[in-house]
């Protein structure tokens, strides 16, 4: 059974705030209008959600996972990138959203998230002691957060497959072993 | 009697603003909610608006009584000035889930009574019936905050700042009047 198959209230919410985004901007989409088009009272948005930040956090963190199988799959980083270019419009209205709720830091939680959960999966017993799992997560999530924008201020050149492979490289490998050396200018 | 019932009615704008943002906020609304928290309200603005009165006069009423309007039109203009400033900086409200306890009802509502506070020792300047001025505002606080609630539960929050400019036009308004009154005298 994958992720998505059991479809919950929260499903039906973040939905419901999917179908308003296409139609106007995030900011003036209101509690109301989500409960209007999802067909319930204030009361049961809030069960589910403090805001609408939180539904919209929920909301990419369900497209993120859809069709993949265990949440600490290593290919959720490639599934990230081909659900952003599958969905280019709403990602891009996505990061409109600025300020003390900006996407940014939303999308910075979601990334910690997955690195959490790919981290999870990977053996760091014999990790370097003066590296932390956590301080990894940071790091990885801020440097995929970093390759998102980049990609989308690009107009998302060049395809997935391509830009994937690259990042692929970078994730995987340390400047070392990249053959960049030092040159000797002198 | 018309600048009586405004007046009523501009105390009462920013307490509705608190009422619709409150209503929005809240998972479940119950009638005795909104009825405990209006009256907390109003028994805060109508105190406040009655503190104020009672410290001008008898604090500063008598020996200041030569400058009598002056004061009144300078808390006008302070207020008027204030709200107006505020409507245009004030940030853009996000719907949150917020609980809300009795103890931080009576705080926004002390909060919001201060402009009552103000208005309260320039209405004493004005001659204004303080005692019925202050009973008629307790109940447009009350039955205002309990119907703002319930908009701002069913509707969301909306116009606040509207609210907050047309307040301070009007005490702008009532300031440029007792100018002019003033003047003619």
């Amino acid at each position: 059974m994958t992720l998505n198959e059991k479809v919950t209230m929260k499903d039906l919410l973040s939905e419901g705030l999917y179908i308003l985004m296409q139609q106007k901007p995030f900011e003036k989409i209101t509690i109301k209008q989500i409960c209007d088009k999802t067909g319930v009272i204030r009361g049961t948005f809030y069960n589910h959600f403090m805001d609408k930040y939180e539904a919209l956090e929920y909301l990419i963190h369900r497209m993120f996972y859809k069709g993949i199988e265990h949440e600490s799959n290593p290919q959720i980083i490639k599934h990230i990138f081909q659900t952003v270019s599958d969905d280019r419009d709403f990602f891009k209205s996505c990061y409109r959203i600025t300020g003390q709720n900006g996407f940014e830091d939303l999308m910075s939680n979601v990334f910690k998230e997955i690195f959490r959960n790919v981290f999870s999966y990977l053996d760091v017993s014999r990790l370097d002691s003066r590296f932390t799992v956590d301080f990894l997560v940071d790091y990885y999530a801020n440097d995929l957060l970093y390759f998102l924008k980049y990609w989308i201020s690009r107009n998302f050149e060049p395809d997935v497959e391509t830009y994937y492979a690259k990042i692929d490289i970078l994730f995987k490998n340390s400047i070392k072993e990249l053959n960049i050396r030092y040159m000797d200018k002198s | 009697m018309l600048i009586f019932g405004i007046l009523c009615i501009c105390l009462s704008l920013d307490v509705f603003v608190c009422a619709l943002e409150q209503g929005a906020s809240i998972r479940n609304i119950r009638f005795s909610k909104a009825l405990v928290y209006g009256l907390i309200f109003a028994l805060c603005s109508s105190g406040m608006f009655l503190l104020g009165h009672g410290m001008s006069t008898y604090i500063f009423g008598r020996p200041l009584a030569t400058l009598n309007k002056y004061v009144a039109i300078f808390v006008f203009l302070i207020l008027g000035n204030g709200m107006i400033i505020y409507s245009f900086k004030r940030g853009k409200f996000v719907e949150r889930l917020q609980e809300f306890d009795t103890k931080q009802i009576i705080k926004l509502a002390l909060i919001g009574g201060l402009d009552c506070f103000f208005v309260g020792v320039g209405c004493y300047y004005m001659n204004l019936p303080y005692l019925m001025e202050s009973l008629v505002l307790f109940l447009i606080v009350l039955a205002g905050y309990m119907i703002h609630f319930y908009i701002g539960y069913y509707n969301g929050a909306r116009y606040q700042k509207v609210y907050y400019f047309l307040c301070g036009v009007v005490y702008l308004f009532m300031s440029l009047s007792l100018i002019f009154k003033l003047i003619r005298l």
